[in-house]
């Protein structure tokens, strides 16, 4: 059995990855899963946590589940009838890694967004990571 | 969050500090002669130590006359009584440290006395973690923040009561030492009382609407620091005693997923701390080379005119800096002030899951005792 893994952060390009993972997983009968890594808050809205007594960690799982329901909504239009979510926090690659390693899959799907320019420049884009480090095929979807 | 659920947080808190307080004043209501003779002890040397300060500022005038004056004599008689302001100074400054110390000491033993009592008494410390809410980690509440949070409020009403007296007495000398100042406008001449008054008040409400401005995050983002510290410690000590309870088990997998969770949100807060100190050491860092400058420069036109000697105006450059710390207070104990909320929060958490627990034990029919 041929298991699809594909990351997503919510964003176009990562919404194009779920779309191809989703194809490749209806065309070939693999199974699906997809995965996000929460931790991703600005500095406003720490503040804004902070000024109003928010739970920062319940602000982080409900974005997280946001981003997978979405994804989710998206893989089931394609016709991936029931993927499995995970979810994982602190460093993407890392996370993505210990994912990929614990489901056994065969295939990761990314995309191609980095973590902005300067930061992409001196730390090279998570998709970069993934493509040197995971233990799988890894796709990167423009 | 909408602002019935902000408000209601707002009354927590102060819920959460009255219950606090109601348990940590016992020390100092309980009238015994050692707890009003370290509180008047206490007072007395910071009185002591403004009454040396301004003597130390009065010698700077004496000692910058004579060197002005190239007054061998004077600057002999100067250096002579620098020595004894030194030693009191110095005697004053450690006895200062002993009291406040061993205030502090006193303070915490009684309520970490009352808390572990209320904890202990009908083996409460064995139900507590699996009845109430809130009373996570009690150990590190027990032994850590009661000492945060019975340490800063000595420390900083110590330093609030002697700020305030700092700027009553340096007022007063800016407003003898600098007196009023001519200025020319349009070719009419408007004398400006009390000028160095006005400028050090201008100069600090300046400076402190700056530290407002750019942190008047950096205690809340303190205080949410902390708690997330705390929490992820009390998250591993869960997992640890569940370790101890074989019947109790969660996955590794979600362990790893909670621990990292809580981890994160240390680091999101540290990030934000970092990010806050950097924005306040901006301005305090301006201050602390401005402040000074800025009274020499507010004296220049007095002292290039011979109203004001080089003592005075060293004096009042001095004075002017006195004022604007004490000023700072708020500015300069943030932190304290933070950390000292969260712990007094943590402490009173504890102690009303304990109120919550007792209500239980209580048999019905019978009023709960009266927390204490």
């Amino acid at each position: 059995m041929q298991r699809i893994i594909v990351a997503t952060d919510g964003s176009p390009d990562a919404n194009r990855a779920v779309d191809v993972a989703a194809r490749l997983a209806k065309a070939t009968g693999a199974s699906l899963t997809i995965m996000t890594v929460g931790g991703h808050i600005s500095g406003a809205e720490l503040r804004r946590l902070a000024s109003h007594d928010g739970d920062l960690s319940e602000a982080m799982k409900s974005a997280v589940n946001k981003i997978l329901k979405q994804a989710q909504k998206r893989a089931v239009r394609m016709g991936v009838a029931a993927p499995k979510l995970r979810y994982g926090w602190g460093d993407a690659g890392e996370t993505i890694i210990d994912v990929v390693r614990s489901e056994k899959a065969n295939f990761l799907v990314v995309g191609r967004r980095g973590r902005g320019r300067l930061t992409g420049l001196l730390l090279g884009s998570v998709s970069q990571k993934l493509a040197s480090l995971a233990p799988c095929i890894v796709m990167v979807v423009p | 969050m909408s602002l019935l659920q902000h408000i209601a947080s707002i009354v927590d808190r102060k819920h959460l500090l009255a219950r606090f307080w109601q348990s940590a004043s016992e020390f100092w209501r309980a009238k015994k002669a050692w707890v009003a003779f370290l509180a008047v002890f206490l007072i007395v040397v910071v009185l002591l130590q403004l009454l040396v300060q301004v003597l130390l500022n009065l010698w700077n005038r004496s000692f910058f006359d004579a060197l002005e004056r190239r007054d061998a004599q004077a600057l002999w008689a100067a250096a002579q009584l620098f020595v004894p302001l030194v030693v009191v100074s110095t005697l004053l400054a450690a006895t200062s440290v002993w009291g406040r110390m061993t205030a502090q000491r006193s303070w915490r033993e009684a309520l970490t006395r009352h808390v572990i009592d209320k904890w202990l008494d009908k083996e409460r410390f064995r139900h507590l973690n699996h009845l109430v809410k809130g009373s996570e980690n009690p150990e590190y509440r027990i032994a850590v923040d009661i000492r945060v949070a019975t340490d800063a409020p000595i420390d900083l009403a110590l330093a609030f009561f002697s700020s305030i007296l700092t700027a009553i007495a340096f007022f007063s000398v800016l407003w003898a030492v600098g007196g009023s100042i001519d200025i020319r406008i349009f070719g009419a001449t408007v004398t400006i009382p009390g000028y160095l008054v006005i400028g050090v008040i201008v100069y600090s409400s300046i400076m402190s609407a700056f530290m407002v401005f750019f942190g008047h995050h950096l205690t809340s983002v303190i205080e949410r620091l902390n708690q997330t510290e705390a929490e992820f410690r009390a998250a591993a000590d869960a997992f640890r005693e569940e370790g101890e309870h074989a019947e109790i088990r969660t996955s590794d997998a979600d362990k790893r997923s909670t621990l990292r969770l809580k981890l994160l949100t240390v680091l999101l807060w540290w990030r934000e701390f970092c990010w806050q100190l950097v924005r306040t050491t901006l301005v305090s860092h301006a201050n602390f080379i401005l402040a000074p400058v800025f009274a020499w420069l507010l004296c220049v036109p007095k002292y290039l005119s011979g109203a004001m000697s080089l003592g005075e105006l060293t004096q009042a450059a001095a004075a002017f800096v006195s004022v604007q710390g004490a000023f700072n207070w708020l500015v300069d104990n943030y932190q304290r002030l933070a950390d000292w909320r969260s712990s007094a929060h943590r402490v009173a958490t504890l102690l009303l899951a304990i109120d919550e627990l007792e209500a239980k034990e209580a048999p019905k029919g019978t009023p709960p005792s009266r927390a204490r």
